[in-house]
């Protein structure tokens, strides 16, 4: 067993003392990566209660809880930044990608502390297709925001349906690669092939 | 993998390669028209659609005959019905008072499927919860189509005769146990019947070349497209590829039904 909220605690310590020396978007990165440590360790919480009170073994509740509860809670604070501070597109677009990455980057800590780092596939895996994968979700969140809203049609059904998306995704994602075989190595690429795609949908977007 | 999964894997494939085009057609429709909101909630809805679909073909190749708990496919759904619900309000966003008598409708309508849900499935929180965007969807539509004067009224009658047959039909086993296979034949026969008669005037709407005529055949796109999904609910084995068979053919209507509108919005 780990103590998750220790390990939160140490990493955290230094980002907060970094957060008095920097400004603009590199504080905003910051915090917003703070933000998603948190949301990872909640979304743990989470993702446990519901698995004792659904009755579902670990398998199980990774591929049909896990994503459900993890993008409701990156979703969260995502939508509480859109909403309480009106932010231009890039900012939105850099906050949430700090939170991704927050999220990812935790969760990849845990798993380590947790597993150990010996396995190199293992590693490669949790850093360029689980962590991916966080932000990836997070970033079709964001821009689904960032297309309607540019035509001032933000409301409840977009963000549910931007909601959906990401959760879309990573339970598919979650899905594949539950079983081994061509199906692992299907949802292994998958999260790196999303992020090339939106590389070029951002370019898109900022002209 | 049993025959029935291999046909439900081979329809939902059936269904993405159908959405595909669907999903590029509004992306390129969405550029040419001064309103383009409309299209991107269909859009968004149809790349929902889309997911739920490959979500269901993964599933169905490595857990078949699992029965799959509450998921986020379920989620995708409830996202496409809120956004072509978003997507006809955005169209006709000139009926936006609130019209009590279609709230009920929809409530009840709604709410004889929720009955049959939870019967055959036993899941009442799952399917109380996913109810809301299927009542939404379906006021939207009758609401601002009864405001428009879209239908005469024989239309409206020969509709809601048609689907409260096939809802008292699918409750009659409850109350004749003894007659239950005769039953559930009558249901199947006549609900593809309505069905497929629906499906049928969807695309002469479609066909119907008058300009006056263009909400009306949306409307009808948006309807027998919802129904056809309701009717997914209501099937199992054999029954439900049928099923989803009529369901892929609502999707080019309800693409080119949004287009014939739109085109007449072209900058």
């Amino acid at each position: 067993m780990i103590y998750a909220e220790n390990t939160l605690i140490c990493i955290v310590g230094p980002l907060i003392v970094a957060l008095a020396f920097t400004k603009g978007k590199t504080k905003r990165f910051i915090g917003a990566f703070v933000v998603g440590m948190l949301s990872c360790l909640f979304a743990a919480y989470i993702g446990g209660f519901w698995e004792l009170k659904a009755a579902l073994g670990r398998e199980d509740t990774s591929i049909f809880i896990s994503p459900v509860v993890e993008e409701i809670v990156k979703f969260i604070p995502m939508l509480l930044y859109v909403f309480m501070f009106e932010p231009n597109d890039e900012e939105l677009i850099l906050t949430c990608t700090g939170l991704g990455t927050g999220f990812a980057t935790f969760e990849n800590l845990c798993q380590l502390l947790a597993a150990g780092s010996e396995s190199l596939p293992y590693i490669l895996i949790r850093g360029f297709a689980v962590g991916i994968m966080h932000i990836v979700s997070v970033l079709i969140m964001t821009f689904a925001f960032i297309m309607l809203r540019r035509k001032s049609a933000l409301s409840v059904a977009v963000i549910m349906g931007g909601l959906s998306l990401s959760t879309s995704v990573h339970s598919l994602y979650n899905l594949l690669v539950s079983a081994p075989g061509l199906s692992s190595y299907i949802g292994y690429v998958l999260p790196l092939t999303m992020a090339v795609i939106l590389y070029f949908i951002r370019k898109r977007i900022a002209r | 993998m049993s025959s029935a999964i291999i046909l439900e894997i081979a329809i939902f494939t059936v269904q993405v390669f159908v959405l595909i085009p669907i999903v590029y057609g509004g992306i390129r429709l969405s550029g040419r028209c001064r309103n383009s909101v409309p299209i991107s909630f269909f859009i968004f809805a149809m790349v929902s659609y889309s997911l739920e679909d490959l979500y269901w073909i993964v599933y169905d190749f490595l857990r078949p005959h699992t029965r799959k708990p509450f998921s986020s496919d379920e989620i995708a759904k409830t996202a496409a019905l809120l956004l072509l619900g978003a997507c006809l309000t955005q169209i006709a966003h000139e009926y936006k008072n609130l019209h009590i008598a279609s709230l009920l409708f929809s409530i009840l309508f709604i709410g004889l499927n929720i009955v049959l849900w939870i019967l055959w499935s036993g899941e009442w929180v799952q399917d109380i919860v996913c109810s809301p965007p299927y009542i939404y969807f379906l006021y939207v539509v009758v609401s601002r189509s009864h405001n428009a004067g879209a239908y005469k009224k024989s239309e409206k009658a020969v509709a809601v005769a048609g689907t409260f047959a096939v809802f008292a039909l699918n409750f009659a086993p409850i109350f004749f146990k003894e007659y239950r296979a005769e039953l559930d034949i009558a249901a199947y026969v006549v609900m593809f019947i309505v069905t497929g008669l629906a499906v049928a005037y969807d695309y002469k709407g479609l066909l119907d070349r008058d300009k006056d005529n263009v909400m009306k055949a949306l409307y009808t796109a948006f309807f027998v497209f919802f129904w056809s999904d309701l009717v997914l609910f209501m099937c199992e084995g054999v029954w439900y590829i049928i099923a989803s068979a009529l369901n892929i053919l609502t999707l080019p209507v309800l693409y080119f039904a949004l287009k014939r509108w739109a085109l007449n919005d072209i900058r």
